[in-house]
């Protein structure tokens, strides 16, 4: 008797989760959480593994990974040694941080599919020597390869039989026009190919020191899964993994159907909020393709908008009395109260002395982060670093200590901030919850003092001080959200409050009660607003209510993406076009452009063509069985005289399929 | 002024020998070619624009103060690039390959230069990755595609791919003009507006880049 046990696990920026589930009865049976350890991702994974609960471990029959590997390292700026070949392209049509990296080749198509230039292999050759075979990888990008992908074919086999590298050309990455963020995107996976494959084989070998054997998923940025076989050919697909199986992973935990659900995610974090939308179930994706740091590419991945806004976001006033959040984030008051319950004296002092309540900043303390020193370090900040050292001191205290004036100490400590040697401490919205009692795991001395120092400085009760704070947090997240289900149908280029009439209506949509005599303005989200992320059910349910619908946070919302990760499944999409050409018509598919005489002709091809790659990606991308559906749009246009014009149709193959498993009793079958 | 005035009023009468030579005179007198441009020429073809509108003057009226117009351009153009007057614009214009019509086409680019825009007229028959070149090579914030065969219309969608594949979709804005064009064609290829006639064509473009 088999158990159908799954682990999901996601590899976040700050921490590591891992889940055990039992798929068949949908129930969690063990979970974890590790903190990441970035310079090697496996480690983290030893870790959390070693906190789950081992005895589920030779039931497990399928692992599936989330991470975020791939956009650390474009971030980052990682650099493999890589070659790029483009195929017809000018010198304009490719970044130019990417110079380095690239060789132009003679070639290319037409917006017909008809060839422009032959293509001139030798010059790949010539490049190929030249690299002595010291590249990890290949990318091969032709101008209008989307609409005849022949010179990238022919290019790959020619660099495959020379070399024995990966080689990945443009079209197997987007059948998208924009030669340029194509080239992009190819190049990027280039360099990313040899970074997964170093962590396929540590977290493989990971797997294999605990003797788990079953068949390894990675999740892409559309919440879809792929064997890691698949996926170390295309690591690209992995950006924003993790936003995308937390969407998948939040839907599951609330027992939601996978057709049927339209709703707003937001996950909120320490630094920042993140707010998806899930469509039919699934995550909504970006159809101008995600955007990584500062490179745009044409990967679909989950359309996810980031507000620097999170649980430990600096609270300010301003000398008007508003109230900001954000964007820098501190470390809480209470949690510094925790490690270092001294402060609370300071805290005390401050509050007592009024000469100094009517300066800025004065609840915020400072601590040294690291070792770290800087040279060149003028003699006021060096002095201030040495007194931080031990233990925080506010700027009072180290004012006194250096015999500095706090304003000169100041100026110091922007400094020291700057090169990341020491970190603020002040009122954050955690501090808040202590206050509010709705989170209790800190010092909550500390943080009623802070807060009350900072309603004093701004004359303010403590009552108004939570209502502005509600107020605007529900402001910040509500208009993202109005964002995002409006970014369908507007495009406003100033945002949604650009102009002064939408600056009023969202304004009062936001406040508890209206200010404007004799009117209301209300909003209604129709879908509910589900929540992760350990602050969220402290601060979401205000903005459901502004919003006009509820906030729903699932049980295990900690760790939504391991769930996502392990609960999702194996979805491909392959499309071809049709255009008219000459009197009769041009098939443009991946495998190469064919003619037809009628479009009857063409489109019954086109289809054969995508079920038969579709189906076979699925199975390569590690389903079971696959279920295979077609989708067409034809575009005719008419005309002033009112006759129909074909303009094109679009065929697109839809398939998906639930991962192959491992069984024991089928043992060594898929290991 | 009064010789701006008596600009305006040949124009619209269509006398392309009297607008130069008023034009010429207007320069001598030292008033200023943008002022010239505007309260002369442009203020006149607005009359035309408008009578046109209202049905009171129809193409034959229009070419013919147009004729005038490109006469009295040709005397000014030159001291309009000396003295670096601001363009509302870059504009290039052509019509689609296989197709050979041209009239309406060439009203639209007078009239956009009447109003200020730089114009570069392609011609005739032009395959997308000209419009594409010349999109780059001018900086144009505005592309004109013309075609007035029905077998010819798709080719416009043709243009707009090119632009995609050239990563530039976005730095312009494409207007699509021509007999059996319509406005549900236009949003059918995904192009940024039409019109119906060369006089409204500059007033979208306007509002366009606006």
């Amino acid at each position: 008797m088999s158990l159908t046990i799954g682990l999901g696990i996601d590899v976040g920026g700050t921490s590591t989760d891992a889940v055990l589930i039992n798929l068949k009865e949908r129930k969690v049976l063990s979970l974890a959480k590790a903190p990441t350890t970035k310079e090697d991702l496996a480690k983290g994974i030893q870790d959390v593994l070693r906190r789950l609960d081992k005895v589920y471990f030779p039931k497990i029959s399928l692992i599936a990974l989330s991470t975020t590997l791939a956009t650390n390292a474009i971030v980052e700026g990682v650099r493999r040694r890589v070659r790029g070949f483009l195929i017809g392209y000018g010198a304009d049509t490719y970044p130019a941080e990417m110079r380095e990296e690239v060789v132009l080749i003679p070639g290319g198509h037409t917006v017909e599919g008809e060839e422009k230039e032959p293509l001139d292999l030798d010059r790949v050759r010539a490049a190929l020597q030249r690299d002595r075979g010291e590249m990890e990888a290949y990318a091969v990008c032709a101008y209008f390869s989307v609409r005849n992908p022949d010179h990238e074919l022919r290019t790959k086999q020619f660099i495959q039989e020379i070399t024995r590298k990966p080689v990945v050309c443009g079209h197997e990455i987007s059948l998208q026009l924009d030669a340029v963020k194509r080239a992009t995107t190819t190049l990027l996976n280039a360099h990313l190919i040899p970074i997964i494959q170093e962590l396929m084989e540590s977290v493989k070998r990971v797997f294999r020191e605990q003797n788990i054997r079953a068949p390894l998923m990675v999740v892409r940025g559309d919440g879809s899964l792929m064997s890691e076989s698949a996926i170390q050919y295309r690591p690209i697909e992995t950006i924003l993994s993790g936003p995308a199986a937390s969407v998948i992973g939040a839907t599951y935990l609330l027992g939601l159907s996978r057709e049927t659900q339209d709703a707003v995610i937001v996950d909120i974090g320490g630094t920042t909020t993140d707010i998806a939308l899930l469509k039919g179930g699934l995550p909504r994706l970006n159809p101008k393709g995600a955007r990584v740091g500062n490179w745009q590419t044409n990967v679909f991945a989950i359309d996810i908008r980031t507000i620097a806004l999170g649980g430990d976001s600096e609270i300010s006033i301003d000398h008007e009395g508003r109230l900001r959040v954000g964007p820098r984030r501190i470390i809480p008051l209470s949690y510094l109260g925790c490690c270092y319950p001294k402060i609370r004296k300071e805290l005390q002092r401050i509050h007592g002395d009024r000469r100094l309540l009517p300066l800025r900043n004065n609840t915020d303390f400072w601590i040294r982060l690291g070792k770290r020193t800087q040279p060149g370090l003028d003699l006021l900040s060096e002095s201030v670093l040495s007194e931080v050292t031990e233990k925080p001191l506010s700027l009072f205290q180290l004012a006194h200590a250096t015999g500095a004036t706090p304003t000169e100490v100041r100026r110091s400590l922007s400094i020291l901030e700057r090169f990341g040697l020491l970190q603020q401490s002040g009122v954050t919205p955690t501090d808040i919850l202590h206050i509010t009692g709705i989170f209790q795991a800190w010092d909550r001395d500390a943080a009623e003092r802070g807060v009350q120092i900072l309603c004093e400085r701004s004359k303010i009760g403590l009552s108004t001080l939570l209502q502005k704070l509600e107020e605007t947090m529900d402001r910040s997240m509500g208009v993202q959200i109005l964002e995002l289900l409006l970014s369908e149908s507007t495009n406003p280029r100033k945002g949604l409050d650009g102009c002064e009439f939408c600056n009023l209506f969202l304004d009062q949509c936001f406040r508890r009660e209206a200010t404007i005599e004799g009117l209301q303005f209300h909003v209604k989200v129709e879908g509910k607003i589900i929540g992760i992320g350990a602050p969220a059910h402290a601060f979401l349910p205000s903005v459901a209510e502004k919003l006009g619908t509820q906030a729903v946070i699932p049980f295990h919302a900690g760790v939504a993406s391991a769930v996502g990760a392990i609960t999702s499944a194996v979805a491909v999409r392959e499309e071809c076009s049709i255009k008219p050409y000459r009197g009769g018509f041009h098939l443009h598919a991946s495998s190469g452009v064919a003619f037809f005489a009628s479009l009857e002709e063409a489109s019954m091809e086109g289809e054969r063509r995508l079920r038969e790659s579709a189906f076979r990606k699925a199975k390569e991308a590690g389903a079971n069985e696959v279920e295979v559906m077609i989708d067409s749009q034809e575009r005719q246009a008419t005309t002033s005289g009112g006759d129909s014009v074909f303009i094109e149709k679009t065929i697109v193959a839809h398939a998906m399929g639930n991962p192959k498993m491992y069984h024991e009793d089928l043992l060594g079958r898929f290991g | 002024m009064e010789v701006l005035q008596k600009i305006s009023e040949e124009l619209q009468k269509g006398n392309y020998q009297q607008v130069p030579k008023l034009v010429q005179e207007a320069l001598s007198a030292r008033i200023p070619p943008a002022k010239i441009l505007s309260d002369g020429l442009v203020a006149g073809m607005d009359v035309v624009g408008d009578k046109f509108r209202r049905d009171e003057f129809f193409m034959p009226e229009v070419l013919i103060s147009a004729r005038a117009m490109q006469a009295g351009m040709d005397i000014l153009r030159p001291r309009l690039v000396e003295t670096g007057v601001k363009l509302a614009g870059k504009v290039v214009l052509g019509t689609v390959k296989g197709d050979l019509h041209d009239i309406g086409k060439n009203l639209v680019g007078m009239l956009m230069e009447g109003a200020g825009f730089q114009v570069i007229d392609l011609g005739i028959d032009v395959p997308s990755e000209r419009f594409v070149d010349a999109v780059k090579s001018n900086q144009a914030n505005i592309l004109g595609l013309s075609a007035l065969l029905t077998t010819t219309m798709p080719r416009m969608k043709e243009v707009i791919d090119s632009l995609m594949e050239a990563g530039i979709r976005q730095r312009v804005k494409v207007m699509v003009g021509g007999a059996p064009v319509t406005e549900k064609f236009a949003r059918d290829i995904g192009a940024d507006g039409y019109a119906p006639d060369a006089a409204s064509a500059v007033e979208k473009v306007r509002g366009l880049i606006g």
